[in-house]
Formats: structure tokens, C-alpha cells, sequence
């Protein structure tokens, strides 16, 4: 293992702000038109990205797998899960990338087992029993009409839109087939619900890294 | 046998998944919980590498071709490299604070601009998207529009019913749509779940013999 000296640690952290400027800058010129400044820093971004991920995995599962699983508790048996998940490193060798099938049969066959069990049939059962809400609401101080209402719209907009779900165009035809319009406005509006958020969540980003730029690097403010 | 013994494998493993749900049989209950589980974390944490393994061989490709950004290509093994070398072979790995540098000023400023370049996009898409051609199409950009005014202190200054509003639609009518959806989802997983353990579904394993 190496050892990098606090002092050259210490020497690079003038630099922090200027790089994290420098990659938001490179990131952002892209707003004006593709760049090498942007592509540089976009295959920054993804070659930091999957070392990143590589270098967390070794360090939070498969370093302490070895040390404290295997060595320590003399679980050895791990060993045919790490050849099972290494068989995938088959997959670009042609001869042999059948073998890499192995370990995808295993995740899948069992996420779908997992998946069958009470774990995924008690949380949508819950969801089925709490979007059942009484149309009339009297509480103690008598009849409570918005939470009625309140509550009749929410049943209503949970049917409809299972309703556009479940049923095809072609078996509500007719009268029906108004259901369908209404259900549509309804997903359309929660889309739109969606839709306003996720604007908001980026802007309230954009502002951070704009905040980042001129409070940080610049100091202006 | 190149494709049946993977969906052997997967019909066991989640044969012993359902069984340890359902039944109290302490031999599968063990095996289940204490085998199956961990094996799934061990091996697709020793199989992440697959990922990364692909990225270099596309950007050795790339710079044995000389194709075009083949510098870029350079860079990019260069990047991976350094980080790569730096979080497996110094002391703490990913804690050692020569690493968490460039981690927190590279990676975490590249991550956190490329979302909120999603702004820009989402702007663009509104500007094209957002002509009310249809009463859907009224209806979402009403929506829209209400939440995102309802949100920002503008919103309350300039009408103060847009907060009250915007949270009577988020929790009515999209709680009660993301709800349906969302027993719509579960339904489907539970079914195409089925269809993976019994083979039925059997895409994931490739289509060559």
C-alpha cells in the first residue's frame, strides 16, 4: 500500500476550487455549442466515473468480503459466488460467452423468486388498502366536505387510471370509451406534476453550480 | 445445455427464494437467507467490473483505429487509470485523502453540472413541447405550470392560493395516478417475474445458441 504525504495533499488544495470550476465551466460550455473544452471534460467525467465505481465496490464489498468474511470467519464457501460473478468476464470471449449466461440466470431467476414473495405483494396490497378512503368524512365536529371531496377525487382518479391501464380501446368502446379521455387528462396531469418538479429540481442544480461559480471561485458574493 | 443450465440455475435459486417465503422449512430458510443472499452481493460486486471492462476495450479500440477523438479516448484510460490506481493501491482507498481531492473537485462538480445542464433541456423541451395542440396536452401544461409557480416564494407573492393549489394536486391527483401506476408496475413485475422463473422469458440470456 502506498502512503501519499499530508503535505502534498495539502499543496493540491489551493487547486480544489479551480478544478471543480474548471470541470463546471467545461460542462456548461456545451449550453453554446459542442467543444473539445466540453469533450474533454465529459470523458473526464466517465473515465472518474467507472474507476469511481470500481474503486468503491473493491472497498466497501469486495475487500471486506476477503478480509473479514472469508479470513476472519472462515466463510470460504464465498469463493463459488466469486467464481459464479466472475464467469461474466466471459462474455467478450466468443468461444466461451455462454458461460457468462451462468451468473445472469442466477440474478434473474433469483430477483424473479424474490420478487414473487410477500415482499413485493405486501407493499402493493397496502397501496391498494390505503387508496380505499370513505366518501363521506364526518368527524367530530360534523360533516367535513373538503376531506370528502378530497377524498372521493382520489378514489375516483385511482380507478380511472387503473381503468386506462388494465383496459384496452377496444372494450370500453361507446360511453366508455369517455372514461378513457378523463383517464388520460388525469395521467396527464400527474405527468405534469412530474414534469414541474423535475424543472424545479434542475433549476434549484443550476443554481447551486451558478452559486458555486461566483460565490466559491469568483468570491463575488 | 448452454442455455438450459442458466435457467436451471435461476428456476433453483428462485425456487428457494419462494420457498423460504412460503414455507418454514429451517434447511431452505438457511440456505435462503444466510447462502442465497449473500452470494447475490458477492457476485455481482466481483462482476461490476464488466462495466468497466467494456468502457476501455471502446476506447483502446478506439485509439489502436486512430478513430476520430482518439486523443479524448487517451484521456479518458489516462482518467480511469490514475483514479483506478489511486483507490486500490493507497492506504484507505476510497477515504485517503489524496484520492477524495479529486474525487470532490473532478467528479462531484462534472455529476452535479451534467444535471443541472438537464435544466437547460428540459427548458428546450418545454419551448417544443408545450403547444397546447390537444385538452392532455392543456392539462399538463397547466399542471405544469401551477407547480412550478406554486413552488418558488414568486408563486405565493403573486398569488398566494399557487402554494395551496400546487400541493392539493400533488397530493390528489398525482399521489392517487402515481398510485395506480405504481399497483399497475407491481402487477407486471409479478408477472414478468413469473415468466423468468419458469423460462418463458428467456431475452436476457442472448439470442445465440
Amino acid at each position: 500500500m502506498i502512503t501519499v504525504p499530508d503535505s502534498v495533499v495539502a499543496a493540491l488544495q489551493p487547486l480544489h476550487v479551480w478544478l471543480g470550476a474548471l470541470a463546471t465551466l467545461g460542462m456548461l460550455s456545451l449550453l453554446y455549442r459542442e467543444n473539445p473544452f466540453y469533450r474533454f471534460c465529459e470523458y473526464t467525467y466517465v473515465g472518474s466515473a467507472g474507476a469511481h465505481t470500481l474503486v468503491t465496490t473493491f472497498a466497501n464489498t469486495i475487500k471486506p468480503g476477503i478480509q473479514t468474511q472469508m479470513i476472519q470467519n472462515g466463510q470460504w464457501w464465498e469463493i463459488l459466488p466469486i467464481c459464479l460473478g466472475l464467469l461474466i468476464y466471459f462474455q467478450p470471449v466468443k468461444r466461451y460467452s455462454w458461460l457468462s449466461r451462468l451468473p445472469m440466470g442466477y440474478w434473474v431467476g433469483y430477483n424473479a423468486g424474490y420478487a414473487l414473495t410477500m415482499r413485493t405483494a405486501m407493499p402493493m396490497l397496502t397501496e391498494v388498502r390505503r387508496s380505499i378512503l370513505p366518501p363521506i368524512v364526518i368527524t367530530s365536529s360534523g360533516f367535513d366536505l373538503m376531506a370528502s371531496i378530497n377524498n372521493i377525487v382520489f378514489c375516483t382518479t385511482v380507478v380511472l387510471v387503473m381503468v386506462y391501464f388494465i383496459f384496452s380501446r377496444e372494450v370500453l368502446k361507446g360511453r366508455a370509451a369517455v372514461l378513457m379521455n378523463v383517464s388520460r387528462v388525469l395521467i396527464m396531469m400527474a405527468l405534469g406534476v412530474g414534469f414541474g418538479n423535475g424543472a424545479i429540481t434542475r433549476v434549484s442544480l443550476l443554481i447551486g453550480r451558478l452559486d458555486y461559480l461566483f460565490a466559491d471561485w469568483l468570491g463575488i458574493y | 445445455m448452454k442455455r438450459t443450465l442458466p435457467l436451471v440455475l435461476g428456476f433453483g435459486a428462485g425456487l428457494v427464494m419462494l420457498l423460504d417465503s412460503f414455507f418454514n422449512i429451517p434447511f431452505v430458510n438457511n440456505l435462503a437467507q444466510r447462502y442465497f443472499m449473500r452470494s447475490i452481493t458477492v457476485s455481482v460486486a466481483w462482476a461490476v467490473g464488466i462495466g468497466s471492462l467494456n468502457l476501455l476495450r471502446i476506447h483502446f479500440r478506439n485509439i489502436s483505429q486512430r478513430r476520430t477523438n482518439w486523443m479524448f479516448s487517451a484521456w479518458l484510460v489516462f482518467v480511469f487509470g490514475f483514479m483506478a490506481f489511486s483507490g486500490f493501491f493507497l492506504v484507505g482507498h476510497n477515504q485517503n485523502p489524496f484520492y477524495t481531492f479529486f474525487y470532490s473537485s473532478l467528479q462531484q462538480n462534472l455529476s452535479s453540472t451534467v444535471y443541472a445542464l438537464n435544466a437547460y433541456y428540459m427548458v428546450s423541451a418545454c419551448y417544443r413541447s408545450f403547444r397546447v395542440r390537444s385538452m392532455e396536452a392543456g392539462a399538463l401544461l397547466v399542471v405544469a405550470i401551477i407547480v412550478m409557480i406554486g413552488s418558488v416564494p414568486l408563486g405565493a407573492y403573486i398569488w398566494g392560493g399557487f402554494p395551496l393549489l400546487q400541493d392539493w394536486i400533488s397530493k390528489m391527483v398525482n399521489d392517487a395516478a402515481v398510485r395506480a401506476m405504481s399497483i399497475g408496475v407491481t402487477l407486471g413485475s409479478l408477472s414478468q417475474s413469473m415468466r423468468n422463473l419458469v423460462g418463458v422469458e428467456r431475452s436476457y440470456l442472448g439470442g445465440e445458441e
